[in-house]
Protein backbone atom coordinates (compact mmCIF):
# COMPACT_ATOMS: atom_id res chain seq x y z
CA UNK A 1 0.00 0.00 0.00
CA UNK A 2 1.15 3.51 -0.51
CA UNK A 3 1.37 6.33 2.05
CA UNK A 4 -1.71 7.92 0.64
CA UNK A 5 -3.84 4.77 0.65
CA UNK A 6 -2.93 3.63 3.59
CA UNK A 7 -4.15 6.74 4.84
CA UNK A 8 -7.36 6.44 3.09
CA UNK A 9 -8.54 3.46 4.46
CA UNK A 10 -6.82 4.38 8.16
CA UNK A 11 -9.48 7.12 7.98
CA UNK A 12 -12.23 4.73 6.41
CA UNK A 13 -12.09 2.88 9.53
CA UNK A 14 -11.92 5.62 12.07
CA UNK A 15 -15.34 7.19 10.62
CA UNK A 16 -18.64 5.91 11.26
CA UNK A 17 -20.92 4.22 8.77
CA UNK A 18 -22.98 7.16 9.05
CA UNK A 19 -26.09 5.94 6.20
CA UNK A 20 -23.29 5.51 3.63
CA UNK A 21 -21.87 9.36 4.01
CA UNK A 22 -18.49 7.56 5.28
CA UNK A 23 -18.04 6.65 1.61
CA UNK A 24 -18.75 9.81 0.23
CA UNK A 25 -15.80 11.14 2.67
CA UNK A 26 -13.58 8.85 1.83
CA UNK A 27 -13.68 8.88 -1.47
CA UNK A 28 -13.43 12.48 -1.73
CA UNK A 29 -10.35 12.41 0.46
CA UNK A 30 -9.08 9.40 -1.62
CA UNK A 31 -9.36 11.53 -4.93
CA UNK A 32 -8.08 15.15 -2.99
CA UNK A 33 -4.93 12.74 -2.31
CA UNK A 34 -4.87 11.75 -6.65
CA UNK A 35 -4.56 15.17 -7.07
CA UNK A 36 -2.43 16.66 -4.28
CA UNK A 37 -0.04 13.70 -3.65
CA UNK A 38 2.46 13.45 -1.23
CA UNK A 39 2.40 17.46 -0.34
CA UNK A 40 -1.43 17.18 0.22
CA UNK A 41 -1.10 14.24 2.34
CA UNK A 42 1.20 16.03 4.38
CA UNK A 43 -1.40 18.95 4.21
CA UNK A 44 -3.96 16.73 5.63
CA UNK A 45 -2.65 16.66 9.05
CA UNK A 46 -3.00 13.52 11.24
CA UNK A 47 -5.62 11.01 10.14
CA UNK A 48 -6.87 10.91 13.83
CA UNK A 49 -7.58 14.73 13.66
CA UNK A 50 -9.48 14.84 10.62
CA UNK A 51 -11.51 11.50 11.21
CA UNK A 52 -12.10 13.33 14.63
CA UNK A 53 -13.63 16.46 12.58
CA UNK A 54 -15.25 14.70 9.99
CA UNK A 55 -16.65 12.12 11.79
CA UNK A 56 -18.82 14.41 14.08
CA UNK A 57 -20.18 16.07 10.71
CA UNK A 58 -20.99 13.09 9.40
CA UNK A 59 -23.08 11.88 12.11
CA UNK A 60 -24.91 15.08 12.25
CA UNK A 61 -25.64 14.92 8.49
CA UNK A 62 -26.74 11.26 9.25
CA UNK A 63 -28.82 11.94 12.13
CA UNK A 64 -30.63 14.44 9.55
CA UNK A 65 -31.26 12.30 7.49
CA UNK A 66 -32.64 9.61 9.24
CA UNK A 67 -35.13 12.10 10.79
CA UNK A 68 -36.83 12.57 7.57
CA UNK A 69 -36.48 9.05 6.50
CA UNK A 70 -37.76 7.71 9.81
CA UNK A 71 -41.00 9.36 9.49
CA UNK A 72 -41.73 8.31 6.36
CA UNK A 73 -41.23 4.57 6.87
CA UNK A 74 -43.99 5.43 9.89
CA UNK A 75 -46.47 6.96 8.09
CA UNK A 76 -45.73 4.26 4.88
CA UNK A 77 -46.33 1.68 7.62
CA UNK A 78 -50.21 2.62 7.75
CA UNK A 79 -50.05 0.42 4.17
CA UNK A 80 -49.45 -3.02 5.97
CA UNK A 81 -50.82 -2.04 9.37
CA UNK A 82 -54.08 -0.85 8.51
CA UNK A 83 -55.38 -0.37 4.69
CA UNK A 84 -54.39 -3.69 3.45
CA UNK A 85 -55.78 -5.84 6.10
CA UNK A 86 -58.85 -3.45 6.68
CA UNK A 87 -59.44 -3.31 2.57
CA UNK A 88 -58.32 -7.68 2.08
CA UNK A 89 -59.91 -9.37 4.97
CA UNK A 90 -63.19 -10.57 5.08
CA UNK A 91 -66.13 -9.14 7.42
CA UNK A 92 -65.53 -10.50 10.96
CA UNK A 93 -69.17 -12.21 11.96
CA UNK A 94 -69.48 -11.09 15.37
CA UNK A 95 -70.93 -7.22 16.20
CA UNK A 96 -68.13 -6.82 19.20
CA UNK A 97 -64.32 -7.62 18.58
CA UNK A 98 -64.08 -11.12 21.10
CA UNK A 99 -61.76 -9.82 24.16
CA UNK A 100 -58.68 -12.03 22.86
CA UNK A 101 -58.40 -9.84 19.99
CA UNK A 102 -59.68 -6.96 20.77
CA UNK A 103 -56.88 -5.90 23.74
CA UNK A 104 -54.16 -6.76 21.05
CA UNK A 105 -56.11 -4.19 18.49
CA UNK A 106 -55.93 -1.64 20.88
CA UNK A 107 -52.51 -2.02 21.79
CA UNK A 108 -51.14 -2.04 18.39
CA UNK A 109 -53.20 0.95 17.29
CA UNK A 110 -51.80 2.98 20.45
CA UNK A 111 -48.25 1.88 19.73
CA UNK A 112 -48.58 2.81 16.22
CA UNK A 113 -50.32 6.71 17.27
CA UNK A 114 -47.17 6.41 19.90
CA UNK A 115 -44.69 5.77 16.83
CA UNK A 116 -46.45 8.33 14.71
CA UNK A 117 -46.02 11.09 17.64
CA UNK A 118 -42.74 10.29 18.54
CA UNK A 119 -41.32 10.54 14.73
CA UNK A 120 -42.92 13.84 13.71
CA UNK A 121 -41.30 15.08 17.06
CA UNK A 122 -38.35 13.80 15.47
CA UNK A 123 -38.80 15.57 12.38
CA UNK A 124 -39.10 18.60 14.05
CA UNK A 125 -36.58 18.46 16.05
CA UNK A 126 -34.19 17.04 13.31
CA UNK A 127 -34.08 20.29 11.55
CA UNK A 128 -33.07 22.57 14.65
CA UNK A 129 -30.75 19.63 16.43
CA UNK A 130 -30.26 16.43 14.47
CA UNK A 131 -28.42 14.52 17.30
CA UNK A 132 -31.21 15.34 19.79
CA UNK A 133 -33.89 14.00 17.77
CA UNK A 134 -32.27 10.68 17.76
CA UNK A 135 -34.21 10.10 21.61
CA UNK A 136 -38.09 10.45 19.67
CA UNK A 137 -36.43 8.39 16.56
CA UNK A 138 -35.70 5.71 19.44
CA UNK A 139 -38.98 5.67 20.73
CA UNK A 140 -40.56 5.80 16.87
CA UNK A 141 -38.77 2.90 16.20
CA UNK A 142 -39.09 0.83 19.23
CA UNK A 143 -43.25 1.93 19.25
CA UNK A 144 -43.29 0.15 15.53
CA UNK A 145 -41.89 -2.53 16.47
CA UNK A 146 -44.85 -2.75 19.35
CA UNK A 147 -46.93 -2.23 16.73
CA UNK A 148 -45.83 -4.53 14.23
CA UNK A 149 -45.87 -6.85 16.85
CA UNK A 150 -49.38 -6.71 18.29
CA UNK A 151 -50.33 -6.52 14.15
CA UNK A 152 -49.36 -9.47 13.49
CA UNK A 153 -50.03 -12.02 16.44
CA UNK A 154 -53.61 -10.78 16.23
CA UNK A 155 -53.46 -11.32 12.20
CA UNK A 156 -52.53 -14.55 12.71
CA UNK A 157 -55.63 -15.28 15.28
CA UNK A 158 -57.29 -13.47 12.74
CA UNK A 159 -57.40 -16.44 10.29
CA UNK A 160 -58.80 -19.07 12.55
CA UNK A 161 -61.46 -16.39 14.14
CA UNK A 162 -62.96 -15.10 10.75
CA UNK A 163 -63.44 -18.03 7.78
CA UNK A 164 -62.06 -17.17 4.66
CA UNK A 165 -59.12 -15.02 6.07
CA UNK A 166 -56.58 -16.13 3.68
CA UNK A 167 -53.39 -17.35 5.72
CA UNK A 168 -51.18 -16.75 2.55
CA UNK A 169 -52.15 -12.79 2.54
CA UNK A 170 -51.19 -13.06 6.60
CA UNK A 171 -48.34 -15.00 6.57
CA UNK A 172 -46.73 -14.07 2.68
CA UNK A 173 -47.33 -10.40 3.21
CA UNK A 174 -48.79 -8.72 5.90
CA UNK A 175 -46.19 -10.22 8.48
CA UNK A 176 -42.55 -9.84 6.24
CA UNK A 177 -44.01 -6.27 5.46
CA UNK A 178 -44.58 -5.01 8.69
CA UNK A 179 -40.75 -7.13 9.54
CA UNK A 180 -39.23 -5.16 6.77
CA UNK A 181 -40.81 -1.92 7.94
CA UNK A 182 -39.22 -2.65 11.31
CA UNK A 183 -36.01 -4.04 10.21
CA UNK A 184 -35.43 -0.47 7.68
CA UNK A 185 -36.43 1.61 10.54
CA UNK A 186 -33.96 0.46 12.93
CA UNK A 187 -31.28 0.20 10.19
CA UNK A 188 -31.67 3.88 9.97
CA UNK A 189 -31.61 4.40 13.41
CA UNK A 190 -28.52 2.75 14.30
CA UNK A 191 -26.40 3.53 11.37
CA UNK A 192 -26.92 7.18 11.74
CA UNK A 193 -26.35 7.12 15.62
CA UNK A 194 -23.71 4.37 16.24
CA UNK A 195 -20.40 4.71 16.78
CA UNK A 196 -18.03 3.24 13.95
CA UNK A 197 -18.50 -0.31 14.21
CA UNK A 198 -19.46 -0.50 18.28
CA UNK A 199 -22.38 -0.39 19.95
CA UNK A 200 -22.40 2.75 21.66
CA UNK A 201 -24.66 5.73 20.63
CA UNK A 202 -23.09 8.69 19.90
CA UNK A 203 -24.50 11.43 21.85
CA UNK A 204 -22.33 14.52 20.54
CA UNK B 1 -1.14 34.29 7.75
CA UNK B 2 -1.62 32.78 11.51
CA UNK B 3 -4.13 29.82 11.01
CA UNK B 4 -6.38 30.85 13.82
CA UNK B 5 -6.91 33.99 11.58
CA UNK B 6 -7.63 32.28 9.24
CA UNK B 7 -10.06 30.13 10.91
CA UNK B 8 -12.15 33.05 12.19
CA UNK B 9 -12.75 34.06 8.63
CA UNK B 10 -13.02 30.01 7.08
CA UNK B 11 -16.52 29.89 6.23
CA UNK B 12 -16.27 33.57 4.24
CA UNK B 13 -13.67 32.69 2.37
CA UNK B 14 -14.87 29.26 1.32
CA UNK B 15 -18.15 30.99 0.37
CA UNK B 16 -16.57 33.65 -1.35
CA UNK B 17 -14.05 31.17 -3.33
CA UNK B 18 -17.27 29.56 -4.57
CA UNK B 19 -18.78 32.26 -5.38
CA UNK B 20 -17.46 32.58 -9.01
CA UNK B 21 -17.72 29.06 -9.85
CA UNK B 22 -18.50 25.89 -8.21
CA UNK B 23 -15.10 23.32 -7.31
CA UNK B 24 -14.26 20.17 -6.20
CA UNK B 25 -11.93 20.28 -2.37
CA UNK B 26 -8.65 19.82 -4.22
CA UNK B 27 -9.40 23.03 -6.67
CA UNK B 28 -10.60 25.27 -3.69
CA UNK B 29 -7.76 24.63 -1.76
CA UNK B 30 -5.58 25.87 -4.89
CA UNK B 31 -8.02 28.72 -5.87
CA UNK B 32 -7.90 30.15 -2.22
CA UNK B 33 -3.70 30.06 -2.65
CA UNK B 34 -3.50 31.46 -5.73
CA UNK B 35 -5.96 34.51 -5.10
CA UNK B 36 -4.48 35.36 -1.91
CA UNK B 37 -0.92 35.26 -3.58
CA UNK B 38 -0.12 32.28 -1.16
CA UNK B 39 -1.25 33.89 1.89
CA UNK B 40 -4.63 31.63 2.99
CA UNK B 41 -2.60 28.28 2.89
CA UNK B 42 -5.63 26.33 4.03
CA UNK B 43 -4.75 22.72 5.18
CA UNK B 44 -6.85 20.26 3.63
CA UNK B 45 -8.10 19.23 7.07
CA UNK B 46 -9.40 22.08 7.63
CA UNK B 47 -11.57 22.57 4.53
CA UNK B 48 -13.65 19.49 4.06
CA UNK B 49 -14.83 19.75 7.92
CA UNK B 50 -15.97 23.08 6.91
CA UNK B 51 -17.59 21.96 4.30
CA UNK B 52 -19.73 19.23 5.49
CA UNK B 53 -20.50 21.81 7.96
CA UNK B 54 -21.59 24.27 5.26
CA UNK B 55 -23.64 22.17 3.27
CA UNK B 56 -25.62 20.70 6.38
CA UNK B 57 -26.38 24.77 7.07
CA UNK B 58 -27.63 24.20 3.37
CA UNK B 59 -25.13 27.30 2.27
CA UNK B 60 -23.54 24.76 0.05
CA UNK B 61 -25.08 21.78 -2.28
CA UNK B 62 -22.88 19.27 -3.37
CA UNK B 63 -22.72 16.64 -6.45
CA UNK B 64 -21.34 14.13 -7.80
CA UNK B 65 -19.62 14.91 -11.55
CA UNK B 66 -17.34 12.57 -13.77
CA UNK B 67 -14.64 15.60 -14.74
CA UNK B 68 -12.02 14.34 -17.17
CA UNK B 69 -12.66 10.79 -16.45
CA UNK B 70 -12.50 11.77 -12.82
CA UNK B 71 -15.72 10.92 -10.27
CA UNK B 72 -15.86 14.75 -8.16
CA UNK B 73 -17.79 16.17 -5.49
CA UNK B 74 -18.41 19.55 -6.70
CA UNK B 75 -19.44 22.26 -4.76
CA UNK B 76 -21.42 25.10 -5.37
CA UNK B 77 -23.48 28.21 -3.64
CA UNK B 78 -27.18 27.63 -2.78
CA UNK B 79 -29.59 30.36 -3.06
CA UNK B 80 -28.70 30.84 0.81
CA UNK B 81 -25.20 30.51 0.84
CA UNK B 82 -25.33 34.02 -1.76
CA UNK B 83 -27.76 35.74 0.70
CA UNK B 84 -25.14 34.47 3.47
CA UNK B 85 -22.34 35.45 1.82
CA UNK B 86 -23.59 39.20 0.86
CA UNK B 87 -24.23 39.71 4.75
CA UNK B 88 -20.98 38.20 5.37
CA UNK B 89 -19.26 40.58 2.62
CA UNK B 90 -20.86 43.82 4.61
CA UNK B 91 -20.37 43.13 8.01
CA UNK B 92 -16.40 42.24 6.75
CA UNK B 93 -16.35 45.48 4.73
CA UNK B 94 -17.82 47.24 8.11
CA UNK B 95 -15.12 45.40 10.45
CA UNK B 96 -12.07 45.56 7.88
CA UNK B 97 -12.53 49.66 7.81
CA UNK B 98 -13.06 49.61 11.22
CA UNK B 99 -9.88 47.88 12.52
CA UNK B 100 -8.33 49.91 9.95
CA UNK B 101 -9.25 53.24 11.44
CA UNK B 102 -8.01 51.60 14.73
CA UNK B 103 -4.57 50.24 14.04
CA UNK B 104 -4.04 52.14 10.75
CA UNK B 105 -2.90 51.20 7.49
Amino acid sequence: LTPRERYVRELERRLPFALGLRGRAVAEVREHLRDGGDEALARFGPVDELAAELAHELRVAASARATWLVPALVAAFVFPFYLVPENAFPPAPWVSVPDYLAWKQDAALAAFVLAVGAAFTAAVVGRLWPRVALVPLALAVAALAVAATFASVMDVQWIDAVPGTSPWLVYGLLVPARLVFVLAAAGLFLGAGLRDGGHELATD
Amino acid sequence: LRSEVLKGHLDLLLLAALSAAPGHGYALVERLRDESGGAFDLSEGTVYPALYRLERAKLLASRWSVVGGRRRRIYSLTRTGRRELAERRRDWTLFAAAVKGVVGA
